[in-house]
């Protein structure tokens, strides 16, 4: 259950997405905590982001109507005060404000300092000041205390806590409410959100904001307020730690920590001490993931089912989808279309026959469950839909953050990276993703009360579900 | 089916991050199995005349032929992901192909033809044995001397005129080859040297409609080549540029598929 910390990069704009990248996006303020830090400059010394950044939405976006929007008076209305822009930082917001206007998922900007952390002292050169003071640490890593949280009744809840890290060591717990972090109000942030932009997708964009004030540098602090289960509050000053998994940078994305997680469930967990039920977690779809996946599903090969576990994965590689598919299918399947300008792309998974170590292993032909949440989107969202459309897994938890257009992440003048959708995608059945996201099929809403109990609600409906198909209809990998 | 056959044929998709399936030495088709039915034959003397001229400038037709093997080695970009990778490509005749590229942040992928099976190798899909479709479009551009028969390969050359290619004055030249698949060829008017292509490339996300923007002939063994190919596939470009060719040194052992795609061919027999 544990999220993706890629706070550095938090944008209005949502999930951002690359090619078949997905990672997400960043805040209106369109910076780091440093960038936002530094003296202004000359006035128009970004504006070639501006005119860059106008010209590839212009030239690639997939809708030459851009979604309803006039780009050209886009462009007119912002342009005179790109022209005064003196600070990167001011830059970043009104390149984020203008792609903003497109009211879609993927658009927004990757500061270079973000994609590539060397770059923060020439930032600070650049504008004309020493590297800035950074007293916290604040908004400028993606260290965290360890903890993982989704939005519930309004609320910032605690659902998971890292082994070994500061949040496990002070004693916070699940189904703990983030009340404040610093002096901040988290409920009201959430309230304002909700009335902002809706509340389905005020959650992702909750969980963005928040991410982006506990996460900072390692080795720093964050002060966090909790109420426990009694309400009673603890003020905790906990530390920043890297999170776990090994970093991978891809093309102009920043480096990503990307981590890989599979096991057999507990009798606890499945309520059944005969059954086989694996269990596979992953952090984002980047291409390490996908030989462990090949591991997993080998040593998963005469499991009653599988459980694969979504929740929280903001996207990554989208060709992965398909490569992950193939697991599942015994004849070639098309799970979706990815539609350009001038071009498409299918996404099919063909049967998988053989490992890459040559070992033979046929396709899972087992129950197949898929964990999914609010903050499941883009390639997740590509996987699961298009897995679910071809009617070979059921989904259980609650329906994705409908942030799934395929994105490109081109350079611009300063160094930045712009990410900008250029594709849409349809499921095979003709559902689109963006905006609606993958419903669940077995609804289980997260509560406070099973979380202070330590229940992970979702997963044990998954697994006993597997149980009940297995007692039910034995499958073909019992043979 | 009405499929363009690509000529450069390095169909590579930003999102697929597939194979670059073709070999960049090979700019222009073919080696063909016997068709089952002879075509028309429909060549314009005038199409004839512009791309025999075009071997000619490349080192001619007894030079080309000589060749049995290339090995070339490439550096590619995708600048909309901000993507690099090393390739290197080898071709022997009768029609082999081996491709290895690495790609960081992706990591090894391997592409072959040994003259019965195509297959690929990546981190993402593992082992996989490609297509019919996609074997057709390998074995096109498998052969190092397939740019001088031109006229055994299409049945069908036809000169359309002068146009612009990507801003040149260029020779359009439509191709149909024996299968009914259709190419077009673009020649400089100025240098008579082959500025570009259009066509379809069959890939495992499906049909690729690519254009192939080709510059900066250098000389490797006496023969031109293009060192600079711009592939554009809706809004995505793909960037390789050649470093090095050598020419008759590549041993027939690299084609040999490795031990997890004789698995895999061994699963398929048995299946």
């Amino acid at each position: 259950m544990r999220r993706t910390r890629l706070a550095l990069f938090i944008a209005s704009a949502g999930l951002l997405a690359v090619g078949l990248v997905a990672v997400p996006g960043c805040s209106g303020s369109g910076g780091t905590g440093a960038a936002e830090k530094q003296p202004a400059g000359e006035p128009g010394k970004y504006l070639p982001d501006f005119d860059r950044a106008w010209e590839l939405v212009r030239d690639t976006h997939y809708d030459e109507n851009y979604n309803g929007v006039d780009w050209n008076a886009v462009r007119d209305e912002l342009r005179p005060r790109a022209e005064m822009a003196r600070t990167r930082a001011e830059m970043r917001a009104l390149i984020n404000e203008m792609v903003s206007r497109l009211n879609q998922s993927h658009f927004g900007i990757i500061p270079q300092e973000v994609e590539t952390p060397d770059a923060l002292a020439e930032t600070a050169t650049a504008d004309n000041s020493a590297t800035p003071e950074i007293p916290t640490g604040d908004g400028d890593g993606n260290a965290d205390p360890g903890i993982d949280f989704r939005v519930i009744d309004g609320r910032a809840i605690v659902t998971a806590i890292r082994t070994g890290s500061a949040a496990e060591r002070a004693g916070v717990r699940t189904g703990w409410i983030i009340s404040k972090v610093r002096d901040r109000d988290i409920t009201a942030i959430i309230t304002d959100l909700a009335e902002a932009v809706g509340e389905h997708t005020s959650q992702i964009y909750a969980l963005q904001t928040i991410e982006r004030m506990i996460d900072g540098r390692p080795g720093t602090t964050i002060e966090i307020t909790f109420l426990d289960g009694a309400d009673a509050e603890h003020t905790l000053d906990l530390m920043r730690n890297n999170p776990p998994g090994m970093p991978v940078k891809f093309g102009n994305l920043p480096t990503i920590n990307t981590y890989f997680e599979h096991r057999w469930l507990t009798a606890e967990e499945t309520g059944d001490p005969d059954a086989k039920v694996g269990y596979i977690a992953f952090n984002i779809f980047m291409i390490p993931v996908a030989p462990q996946f090949e591991r997993a599903m080998y040593e998963f090969k005469d499991a009653d089912g599988v459980i694969i576990d979504l929740r929280g994965n903001p996207g990554g590689v989208g060709a992965m989808a398909g490569a992950l598919g193939r697991f599942f299918v015994t004849e070639k399947k098309n799970l979706g279309t990815m539609s350009m300008r001038g071009a498409e792309l299918q996404f099919n998974a063909e049967p998988v026959a053989v490992t890459s170590a040559g070992e033979r292993l046929p396709p899972f032909t087992g129950p197949v469950a898929m964990l999914i949440d609010s903050a499941s989107a883009s390639t997740s969202e590509v996987f699961a839909g298009g897995m679910r459309a071809i009617g070979r897994i059921t989904t259980f938890g609650q329906r994705t953050a409908g942030m799934a257009l395929p994105a490109a992440m081109d350079r611009l003048p300063s160094g930045d990276v712009l990410l900008h959708a250029i594709a849409d995608y349809v499921n095979s059945d003709g559902t689109r993703l963006e905006g609606d996201g993958v419903p669940a099929d077995v609804e289980v809403p997260l509560n406070r009360k099973d979380l202070l109990d330590g229940i992970d609600a979702p997963l044990r409906e998954a697994a006993h579900w597997i149980v009940n198909q297995t007692a039910a209809q034995p499958t073909a990998n019992d043979n | 089916m009405d499929r363009k056959k690509l000529l450069a044929g390095l169909a590579l998709g930003l999102a697929s991050i597939t194979a670059l399936a073709g070999a960049a030495t090979n700019l222009t088709a073919v080696v063909e199995t016997e068709p089952e039915t002879k075509a028309e034959v429909k060549q314009d003397a005038k199409a004839i005349e512009i791309m025999d001229a075009f071997v000619a400038k490349i080192g001619g037709k007894e030079l080309i032929e000589s060749i049995e093997s290339t090995k070339v080695t490439a550096s590619m970009t995708i600048p909309m992901a901000g993507m690099n990778a090393k390739m290197t490509i080898m071709n022997k005749t009768p029609g082999k192909m081996m491709m290895v590229m690495e790609m960081p942040g992706f990591g090894k992928q391997e592409t072959g033809y040994d003259g019965t099976h195509g297959w690929s190798s990546d981190p993402l899909q593992g082992p996989r044995l490609m297509s019919k479709e996609e074997v057709d479009a390998i074995e096109e551009q498998a052969d190092p001397a397939a740019q001088v028969k031109f006229r055994e390969l299409y049945p069908t050359i036809a000169y359309k005129g002068e146009t612009t290619f990507e801003g040149k004055k260029a020779h359009h030249i439509h191709l149909i080859d024996k299968d009914g698949d259709e190419s077009n060829h673009y020649y400089s008017v100025d240098s008579g040297m082959l500025i570009g292509t259009k066509g379809i490339q069959p890939s495992q996300m499906g049909d690729l409609e690519i254009t192939t923007v080709l510059s900066d002939y250098k000389e490797f063994g006496g023969m031109q080549m293009a060192t600079k190919m711009v592939q554009k596939f809706g809004p995505q470009e793909v960037i390789i540029t050649i470093d090095s060719v050598e020419v008759n040194s590549v041993d027939d052992s690299v084609f040999a598929p490795p031990a997890a795609i004789k698995a895999l061919i061994d699963a398929k027999k048995s299946d």
